[in-house]
């Protein structure tokens, strides 16, 4: 029985277990692993105390609190209007359904400097939206509430994308069940269907809080790009890489991904968590 | 409030200006910055964000973008020349390891020559960039302020690499303007 059952293991339908884990490895290396490595390799010439100096000086430090408090708000609201929007995508037929579908894609293929300069045009003292806000005092573009908005823009497919799929195969029995045991709309929606959506919106959520992290091409537009107030970090390692501060770009890039890793990394935990208690 | 794209002929402009005095030209600086309220990445942008999107109540600028500015939105802006500014001049090369191996050698002198002919100057002159040839310049003497005291980089700030430790490194005057109180 024990020998039938291994050989079974070992013939699977479509063979080439081989052949794909080395593909999967060497593309991951060429275009992942290699390219980061290289970055600590860049670092070999720069002394550690040039390093922490690099990436503790206040300007710099400035400019992590307003890259990850602007990533962290933007992914936050990103994750409420996500679950909406995925929720009308899939649950509700309506006319333009499909193309309100692709417009969600619209970020990621929209080149970012674009959407930067007209994110920046419309919320700016005289564009459109930025003018009514204007009005009652708000100023949007070139503030980190322009750079939060920014944000929100790149972000967004990554939640609706990550809870779409979720969503669909969700099986309407279970709402009716719960239903006809007397729960309430709200409760249903919070006991049932969120429980079933959550680890893919921790998905959705941990995408856009890295890539808010690291987005550049947006936000230089709309960030008014003042230290201590409107500077980002991807912003300060252009700037190094323009005075030839090749270390000191790299000792920040470095931290960048160490941020960006945590975040994903502890996303991975929270996840694993939310499933065993699902399951259990 | 004001908006800039470009630090460094401000920088150099008070040091030309308070006549070397070190500590009045930092205060300066700090003062003319603390009022900024963009700093976008390049002279085009700063331009777009004041011009285009009205931010700010002054734009420091470049000549030419000043120039192209008033061109596009006639009647909009009025330009004011200083009294000392800085000369600044991209630099234009054949690079003779490469010109060499693409075989381009010829066409490359020839069109840095052109550059520098009655023809090329005059044009660069229409699209507001001064021309290196004084008497051409002259002919455009409605355009630019001829009175116009212009320092330079490598006579007046000891060459870039100076300029650059003392305005740009890390720790150099553009961050300690910036520098918390």
């Amino acid at each position: 029985m024990t020998r039938f059952s291994l050989k079974r293991k070992k013939n699977k339908v479509i063979p080439g277990f081989g052949l794909s884990m080395g593909i999967t490895i060497s593309m991951l290396s060429l275009i992942v692993m290699i390219p980061l490595l290289s970055i600590l390799l860049a670092l070999s010439g720069t002394s550690f105390n040039q390093i922490i100096a690099s990436v503790t000086d206040s300007q710099v430090v400035a400019t992590y609190k307003v890259s990850l408090i602007c990533s962290l708000i933007a992914a936050i609201v990103n994750c409420v209007f996500g679950v909406i929007l995925a929720w009308i995508l899939t649950r509700y037929q309506f006319p333009c359904r499909r193309i309100l579908d692709g417009f969600i894609e619209l970020p990621f293929a929209l080149p970012t400097a674009v959407a930067g300069i007209a994110l920046t045009t419309i919320y700016s003292d005289t564009g459109w939206i930025g003018g009514l806000f204007n009005k009652i005092g708000v100023e949007i573009s070139y503030t980190t509430v322009g750079i939060t908005i920014a944000l929100i823009f790149i972000g967004i497919p990554f939640v609706v994308r990550s809870i779409q799929p979720v969503l669909e195969k969700l099986d309407s029995q279970y709402e009716e069940a719960a239903m006809m045991l007397g729960a309430s709309r709200s409760k249903i929606f919070f006991k049932v269907v969120f429980p079933e959506i959550l680890p893919a919106l921790l998905t959705g959520f941990g995408l856009a809080f890295a890539r808010g992290i690291g987005e550049y091409g947006s936000v230089v537009f709309i960030a008014g790009n003042i230290p201590y107030k409107t500077q980002i970090t991807p912003l300060i390692i252009m700037s190094k890489l323009e005075q030839f501060d090749y270390g000191g770009a790299t000792a920040i890039a470095l931290v960048m991904i160490i941020f960006s890793f945590v975040i994903l990394f502890s996303i991975n935990i929270l996840q694993s968590k939310v499933n065993k208690a699902a399951k259990g | 409030m004001e908006q800039d794209g470009i630090f460094w002929p401000h920088g150099l402009f008070a040091k030309e200006y308070y006549a070397g005095d070190e500590a009045k030209t930092t205060q300066f600086l700090k003062d003319l910055y603390s009022n900024v309220t963009v700093l976008d990445t390049g002279a085009r942008g700063s331009t777009t964000t004041f011009v285009e999107n009205k931010k700010g109540d002054v734009l420091l600028a470049w000549e030419n973008e000043a120039f192209l500015s008033v061109k596009e939105h006639p009647g909009e802006y009025e330009i004011i020349t200083p009294s000392i500014s800085i000369l600044a001049q991209p630099s234009v090369a054949v690079v003779d390891s490469i010109v060499k191996k693409r075989g381009t050698e010829e066409v490359s002198k020839a069109y840095l020559q052109y550059l520098y002919s009655d023809e090329a100057q005059k044009l660069a002159g229409e699209n507001f960039y001064r021309p290196s040839n004084p008497d051409i310049l002259k002919e455009f003497s409605g355009t630019f302020d001829l009175n116009l005291k212009l320092a330079n980089i490598d006579s007046d700030f000891g060459g870039w690499a100076a300029a650059t430790k003392k305005f740009f490194a890390d720790g150099a005057i553009f961050d300690q303007i910036y520098k918390k109180k």
